[in-house]
């Protein structure tokens, strides 16, 4: 965050231990203090395990270790102060687990060049039996010839020590993390902090009462001031302010708080880092009316910030973080930083004013290049890339995947799945019967072909049991097989599978290629004796005697068939519905009673035809649909009817989805309350709400199988409204008179897009329908105008509904009048001819 | 040295690592109070990280609801962060390619700003702290279970109550179990203390309650004006859609804490959400001037003279920014902008390709590939701007600037094509 950088100047690091283990290093044993002994300089104590460090820096001398000394136990703690009456220097206060050592450094001159020696006289020591954690001393209830000692230990009590005497005890309950301790001198009061994670501050003098009440009577003990910090307080310091007042600095998990001893909040930071430790200290002496107070803040990413209130008045990096820092005042470098690492090292610096301008900044890319040698490379870039984009090519490369990738796609016969037969009982064994789909992918060079994917798609009553199989390689002859089935009872609109191979070849270009195969006519239909007389009538004219309805039919055998003659009767496996197969001379004909039965039979039937006459060689075969004006018109009316039970389903449907919706919001609010209700104090009444709750539930669930009958409801009016619509495409395909119309009219109703699931089929249908009208078959501007569909409502309103049936009408009376008038013409053209040519004779 | 001094050094010195290992050996053959406590508090000190605990500002997308809380659903005008965008697509197609370019500079600019907060706040859902923890391998087997042995009668409860809390929340990620924490501990305790408002409006915005937490954290704030609870309050707020009222909130925060720069943040970030780019920029250099290191304030205002036909002055801040903030492409393609704007073409293509360098999401890779469209338009090469937009979206597909620089090019080349013939 700053272009600044600590600058080192002294440190401990090589006389350190390479190995250390995690945790040895304590941060309050960091002390700067000055001795008479060394009177021109801070010496630095550093506690680590069961040692005892003095050091005095300095970079000209090597001999900057004062002294070094073994303790008896782990010091915790060290201190400096004056702790025995009329004591002359500083002396150093160390605190162990279970007791307390005071020092006195002694200098003594040297003889000779071995220089001077540096002795720790021990003075006091006592020892207590509360394993302690911290400590803090002072001249507590303002005795000025001493500093008096108070040891926290690891349960939160509080002893008081003077000298090598033990004073009394405070009991604190509510302290499970053993928090800092601070003593505030000018107004002799203590900052505790507690688990509760508040600050509380008591005089000396309660504290001492606090003692004696909580043996006798359980009194509560009311602190000076308190103040909430709604965090742990991991670090407290108190520092003279001015000749009245100290501010007690505490840093918490995220925020430092300012307070004056008196209870007054003086600023509060938020930071945003990970704040390790901080040192608080004066610029200007206390007594002095200008006096600035600083905080400097260590971040766990070793930045130090300097604070003058909440504004940020100086940031660098320090070189390694720190566990403890602080300032100290040696006589080549006043004013430096000490820090202490989690490791031990004690490094001696200052705050540098040499910006690294591009501390983090690496060095840029940017390797010189000959601006004409670029824009070669850019032709070259470019031509290969017009190269690649060249649509001729993309045909190329189709065919050139087609030679290397040979696919061949064949049914097999229908096989009964025993297996499943009783797990359904309702839609009895519709779904038993499997007929098998085999692909085979014969590949001639595989290291062309990165992976081939074969995707299946069936219309709606047919389902296959693995829509998409992806092929990774293929080494030389792939089969896949698939297993087609019925899955409704709905109208079967299309009798062929559909089979797209898209294949990705070894430049990552995508090819698609597609198969179609023809379902076996018993996969959904099976023969029939009873005869029933059927009212619609569609005749195939052929120019071929009629042939055997048993050859033509070849899933079946002979026998099975032969013995209806040639009258066949085929009843649908799903919607129980007969149809009757003629023939006549050179016509066959179709019989049915709805046209919904039409489309599957004929389409088969036709696909069969043209595929014997193929085999037989004889190319002149050619046949004609033959109808009257009446079918059609009783077509284009069941056409627009099965529309309109489309929409009509699917507006039942969409109020059920709302209906659905509503539900689910005031299901999850009638929740949201109950946990609010579980949750208060006291806990409310429930009962109403769990009432709402479980009818809401109940209700919801009704809705849902609704919606689940509902939707197979619309898919099955969706496969009746595919099945005549495909009638009516194929028949207008029949009479080639206007190619581009038949295409545009078969586009339009983009019949195939209804699949699996309803689609928005309405919707889709009107954009094309509109413009297909107004521009192809120039409608009249009265009428454009008057069956343009109602904007601001959905297109499945009433209104707009009535309008679109009515221009899909118009679409296809005019398709169908121009086919039927250019018969009659033809006729009345040959009635005329043959006029003539009596009057000619 | 004994363990229990060792755990109380690293969990005082935040080693939290270190600490959560030792306590695990400690606790594998004695249990005690006090390290089990360490324990949890180390653990909720991870989680907190990394789940953003600290962060009181962050703003959840709107949640729909048939909800309580008070939203008016049609704001009077000038009080709601969604404005009218009545930009049709019939607008004239040189026009839209201005406007583009403007717009997709804005959307990089503004990355760039929040990259700071960025770091610490990616899309942070309350849980995910819990699940963050557990992906880290810090949790050894069993967590500590001191919840359910301590009775709420029992005298230490209160004490525990606050670490119990936020370890439950935080770690367990269990808002329903820490509410029942903090009624009970409201129950016990009959002084009224606000972090438990605090904490309760904490969940309540999780759970997506926005009046009662609204409730809570005035209540809290009744008791004590801690500044977290603005932040919330300001947060909440927001993310309500009422920018009206947090800048109320904003303005008595700061009447408690003068120029206080999370405030003045949120202020600006605010005002310039709503479009008052003057007042917003006046805030985030007081907000500078408080906090210098501050990235995102310095980043607005760079943003702010950039837009301002002042390339010179952007170009001092953004390198401010670089020499003091780790290297990233937004700063480097911002850079790049307005070296072109300066004149200084010798360090406009540097500055793209060091971007590009540093990029790794698609959708700043597209926005810079856009941009060195716009600068090979500014050098007249059609052809290769062309191609910078093809790359452009070619990296990422949804680049609308992109798609509508292509478009209006590609009317423009051909119309050129058509003249020719």
């Amino acid at each position: 965050m700053s272009i600044f950088k600590f600058k080192q100047w002294w440190s401990n690091d090589t006389s350190q231990n390479v190995n250390q283990n995690d945790g040895i290093q304590n941060a309050n044993c960091l002390k700067v203090d000055k001795f008479n002994a060394y009177p021109d300089t801070d010496c630095i104590l550093v506690g680590e395990e069961s040692l005892l460090k003095i050091f005095k820096p300095n970079i000209e001398d090597p001999s900057h270790v004062l002294l070094e000394t073994e303790l008896s136990e782990v010091v915790l703690q060290i201190d400096t102060g004056k702790f025995t009456v009329r004591a002359e220097d500083r002396q150093i206060l160390v605190l162990h687990p279970h007791g307390y050592e005071i020092f006195h450094l002694k200098r003594t001159e040297g003889h000779m060049e071995a220089g001077d020696q540096n002795i720790l006289s021990p003075i006091i020591k006592h020892s207590f039996t509360r394993k302690a954690d911290s400590l803090t001393c002072g001249p507590f209830g303002n005795i000025k010839t001493r500093d008096l000692i108070c040891v926290l230990s690891l349960d939160g009590s509080l002893s008081f020590f003077d000298q090598d005497a033990f004073l009394f005890m405070c009991i604190f309950t509510d302290v499970i993390i053993p928090s800092p301790v601070c003593y505030i001198a000018s107004s002799d009061c203590f900052v505790i902090c507690k688990s509760t994670w508040v600050l509380e501050i008591y005089s000396y003098q309660q504290l001492r009462e606090f003692s004696e009440i909580s043996i006798r009577q359980n009194k509560k003990n009311v602190p000076q001031w308190v103040y909430n910090s709604g965090e742990e307080i991991t670090r407290v310091q108190v520092i003279q302010t001015s000749n009245n007042f100290s501010s007690i600095v505490a840093l918490g998990e995220r925020h430092l708080f300012c307070f004056q001893d008196n209870g007054l909040m003086k600023y509060m930071i938020k930071f945003d880092f990970v704040a390790m430790c901080f040192y608080a200290y004066l610029i200007g002496w206390y007594y002095e009316p200008g006096a600035r107070l600083l905080v400097m803040v260590t971040s766990d990413d070793s930045k130090l910030f300097i604070y003058e209130g909440t504004t940020l008045i100086w940031s660098c990096s320090l070189l390694t973080s720190a566990i403890s820092i602080s300032r100290c005042f040696l006589k080549s470098l006043p004013g430096g930083l000490v820090t202490l690492s989690s490791k031990g090292i004690v490094s001696v610096g200052y705050i540098g004013t040499e910006p690294d301008l591009n501390l983090n900044t690496p060095p840029i890319v940017n390797e010189v290049s000959d601006p004409e040698q670029v824009q070669d490379e850019l032709e070259v870039v470019e031509e290969s890339l017009r190269i690649i984009l060249n649509s001729e090519d993309a045909v190329n490369q189709r065919s050139v995947v087609e030679q290397i990738l040979n696919v061949k796609a064949d049914v097999g016969k229908p096989i009964q799945n025993l297996f499943q037969e009783f797990t359904s009982e309702k839609d009895e064994a519709l779904h038993l019967l499997m007929c098998p789909v085999v692909v085979v992918l014969t590949c001639e060079d595989p290291k062309f072909i990165q992976n081939v994917q074969v995707t299946y798609v069936c219309a709606s009553p047919f389902s296959c049991s693995e829509p998409t199989i992806c092929l990774d390689s293929i080494n030389g002859t792939e089969i896949v097989e698939n297993q087609v089935f019925l899955t409704s009872d709905a109208d079967i609109t299309e009798t062929r599978v559909k089979i797209l191979i898209t294949v990705t070849d070894n430049t990552g270009k995508v090819v698609v290629l597609s198969k179609k195969v023809l379902l076996p006519l018993s996969v959904y239909c099976t023969p029939v004796e009873s005869y029933a007389e059927n009212h619609l009538k569609l005749r195939i004219e052929t120019n071929q005697a009629c042939l055997d309805l048993s050859k033509i039919f070849t899933d079946f055998s002979q026998e099975e068939l032969n013995k209806f003659g040639n009258n066949l009767n085929f009843v649908y496996r799903s919607s129980k519905k007969c149809v009757t197969l003629k023939s006549d001379g050179d016509t066959y004909s179709i019989e049915c009673e709805d046209f919904t039965e039409i489309i599957a039979i004929l389409d088969n039937f036709v696909i069969r035809l043209l595929d014997h006459y193929n085999r037989m060689a004889v190319k002149s075969f050619r046949f004609k649909l033959k109808y009257d004006k009446e079918f059609v018109k009783h077509l284009t009316h069941r056409f627009l009817k099965s529309v309109e039970i489309h929409a009509k389903e699917r507006i039942k449907l969409k109020d059920l989805e709302d209906e659905l919706n509503v539900l689910q919001k005031q299901f999850t609010i009638i929740q949201k309350k109950l946990l609010v209700q579980y949750g208060s104090l006291p806990p409310g009444d429930c009962e109403p709400l769990e009432f709402l709750m479980k009818d809401t539930h109940n209700r919801v669930i009704i809705v849902v199988h609704e919606i689940i009958k509902c939707k197979e409801t619309v898919c099955r009016a969706g496969s009746a409204m595919t099945a005549i619509g495909n009638l009516i495409v194929l028949l207008l395909k029949q009479c080639p008179k206007d190619d581009f119309k038949v295409t545009l009219t078969e586009q339009m109703m983009c019949l195939s897009s209804l699949y699996e699931h309803y689609q928005e089929w309405e919707e889709a249908v009107t954009q094309a329908l509109t413009y297909v009208l107004n521009n192809v078959f120039k409608n009249s501007e009265k009428d454009k105008e008057k069956l343009a569909p109602v904007t601001e409502q959905g297109i499945l309103s009433h209104i707009n509904l009535k309008r679109f049936l009515k221009q899909l009408r118009l679409v296809l009376d005019k398709m169908f009048s121009e086919i039927i008038d250019d018969d009659t013409e033809k006729d009345l053209e040959k009635v005329i001819r043959v006029q003539e040519f009596v009057e000619v004779i | 040295m004994e363990i229990e001094y060792k755990i109380l050094n690293l969990y005082k010195t935040k080693q939290f690592d270190e600490c959560l290992n030792l306590c695990a050996i400690a606790l594998q053959d004695k249990s005690d109070r006090m390290i089990e406590f360490i324990r949890m508090r180390a653990m909720t000190i991870q989680a907190k990280v990394v789940g953003n605990g600290y962060e009181e500002v962050e703003y959840y997308p709107q949640q729909d609801d048939l909800l309580s809380t008070a939203i008016a659903k049609t704001p009077r005008p000038g009080t709601s962060f969604q404005r009218d965008n009545k930009t049709t697509r019939d607008l004239r197609t040189a026009q839209r390619r201005t406007t583009a370019t403007v717009r997709s500079r804005a959307g990089t600019n503004a990355s760039c700003a929040r990259t700071s907060r960025t770091s610490l706040h990616t899309a942070s859902q309350m849980s995910r702290a819990a699940t963050a923890l557990v992906a880290g391998s810090s949790l050894t087997a069993g967590t500590p279970l001191s919840l359910r042995f301590m009775a709420k009668d029992d005298k230490l409860f209160l004490p525990a109550a606050k670490t119990l809390f936020e370890y439950v929340y935080y770690c367990e990620g269990d808002i329903r179990k820490a509410m029942e924490v903090a009624f009970q501990s409201q129950k016990a305790d009959d002084t009224m203390d606000w972090w438990w408002n605090f904490s309760l409006a904490r969940c309540y915005y999780a759970l997506g309650m926005y009046r009662n937490t609204e409730d809570c954290l005035r209540q809290a704030l009744k008791l004590n004006k801690h500044i977290s609870i603005y932040l919330r309050l300001v947060a909440m707020y927001v993310g309500l859609n009422q920018p009206i009222s947090a800048l109320e909130v904003c303005k008595q925060g700061l009447s408690v804490f003068h120029e206080y720069s999370p405030l003045l943040l949120e202020q600006a970030r605010i005002h310039d959400q709503m479009g008052n780019d003057a007042l917003a920029v006046k805030e985030y250099r007081m907000v500078a001037l408080e906090d210098p290191s501050n990235m995102e304030a310095i980043a607005n205002i760079a943003m702010y003279n950039f837009y301002n036909d002042q390339p010179e002055i952007a170009l001092r801040y953004y390198r401010r920014l670089l020499a003091t903030n780790p290297a990233g492409p937004e700063i480097y393609n911002n850079l790049g902008l307005c070296c072109l704007y300066c004149n200084q073409w010798d360090l406009t293509l540097p500055c793209f390709r060091q971007a590009l360098y540093f990029s790794s999401s698609p959708e700043i890779r597209s926005n810079i590939w856009f941009n060195l469209a716009h600068v090979a338009l500014s050098t007249g090469d059609v052809t290769l701007a062309y191609r910078c937009l093809q790359v452009s979206l070619a990296t990422d597909s949804k680049n609308e600037a992109s798609q509508h620089a292509l478009q209006a090019l590609d009317a423009r080349l051909r119309a050129r094509r058509t003249v020719v013939k």
